[in-house]
């Protein structure tokens, strides 16, 4: 059942079950695994509260084969206290929902371009950001059955 | 449960009050405190930047110690005192920061603010940068980067479009939390809850699926 407010409106539209484990070959803690479509590529990616835009991997990046003419080059965007440089795109995804809606979204994403020193070493493909993605939509967790419950924004209700 | 809905993100949490002084070093003695407590803000990052380009003063720096809670006692800088410097002086004294003043002079050119918002991006200003660019956009609306740069660093929105539902969320998640272990640093592909591929890169998972597109796709760890 997706959640509610006491006066009965949806604070949830969907709701998917979520994969809990390491997102890396380093990490050690699980982390919540989505699953979502950028521009119509089915994937997981993992949800970062502390990070920001969409971060795509660069095969990821390629494979989508984002058009250039939309992007923007980006000399150095942060993450876990690296530095990468890129390219930022406006996407659509979904993110899937197994009761309830789907929710499609545009958001802004991030693609490194690396240089010849560089490795990804986020190493997971998609990384849904706080900042320029999940930030104007509601999301809870339910840990007893890994289930990820999100929805829009609404009116007012008072 | 009970919870208000909104239109707009919740505010965010306010930072704790910190009391600093600004000095210069080009032989003027003056001093000056405040409390960022009683500033407006939108972000660390953004009231950071506010704040500092009213001052001149090294925004990486201020930045760094404002999120890291290093603020020094007394901030030294090494640009002599400026306009902007004395109204920042003024408004520490004051408390009179304007809540919603536009971030954007009126004598801005359309490159001077390209360049400060991809200032702002590479300082990790990301709301400042999108203020930026949906203000550049609306004040000069034939400039083409300014435009891009206001649609893509927009805020979110939802899309109204039908999307299929998928039936198999489920069978694909139980079926990399049962036999993930043994995928360890490989792409794989599945569908329907069945592998139907897996290889070291992405290039070669689709290599290997022969053109067959309707697959999820992931990296295990």
């Amino acid at each position: 059942m997706l959640l509610q407010f006491d006066d009965g409106t949806r604070f949830a539209s969907g709701a998917a079950p979520f994969a809990y484990r390491p997102a890396t070959a380093d990490e050690r803690y699980p982390r919540i695994h989505l699953p979502i479509a950028v521009s119509g590529f089915e994937a997981s990616a993992i949800v970062d509260t502390d990070g920001v835009f969409l971060l795509c991997s660069p095969d990821l990046g390629e494979r989508l084969s984002l058009r250039l003419t939309d992007a923007l080059a980006v000399e150095e965007i942060h993450w876990r206290n690296q530095t990468f440089s890129g390219t930022l795109h406006r996407v659509e995804i979904v993110l899937f929902a197994e009761q309830g809606e789907n929710l499609p979204l545009e958001v802004t994403a991030f693609v490194p371009r690396l240089q010849p020193h560089q490795v990804w070493s986020p190493e997971f493909p998609l990384i849904l950001g706080m900042h320029g993605c999940l930030e104007f939509m509601r999301f809870a967790i339910d840990p007893t059955d890994d289930t990820f419950y999100f929805g829009e924004l609404g009116q007012p209700h008072e | 449960m009970s919870a208000k809905i909104n239109s707009r993100p919740p505010s965010k949490i306010p930072p704790p009050p910190i009391m600093f002084r600004v000095r210069y070093i080009d032989g003027t003695p003056d001093a000056t405190r405040g409390s960022l407590e009683d500033l407006p803000f939108l972000d660390l990052g953004t009231l950071a930047r506010q704040l500092v380009s009213r001052a001149d003063i090294d925004f990486r720096q201020f930045a760094s110690a404002l999120t890291l809670g290093t603020m020094p006692d007394t901030w030294t800088t090494g640009v002599p005192a400026s306009p902007a410097l004395t109204a920042f002086e003024t408004a520490l004294e004051t408390g009179d920061f304007v809540v919603g003043e536009s971030a954007v002079s009126e004598e801005k050119s359309a490159e001077d603010l390209v360049r400060a918002i991809q200032s702002a991006l590479a300082e990790g200003a990301y709301l400042y940068a999108r203020e930026l660019s949906a203000e550049g956009a609306r004040r000069y609306p034939e400039h083409v980067l300014l435009g891009k740069y206001a649609r893509v660093l927009a805020p979110p929105r939802v899309i109204r479009k039908e999307i299929a539902k998928k039936t198999d969320l489920r069978l694909n998640r139980d079926w990399i939390m049962q036999n993930g272990d043994a995928y360890r640093g490989k792409w794989i592909a599945l569908r329907n809850g069945e592998l139907r591929g897996a290889a070291d890169s992405l290039r070669a998972l689709f290599d290997g699926l022969n053109g067959d597109k309707d697959v999820f796709v992931t990296k295990v760890f």
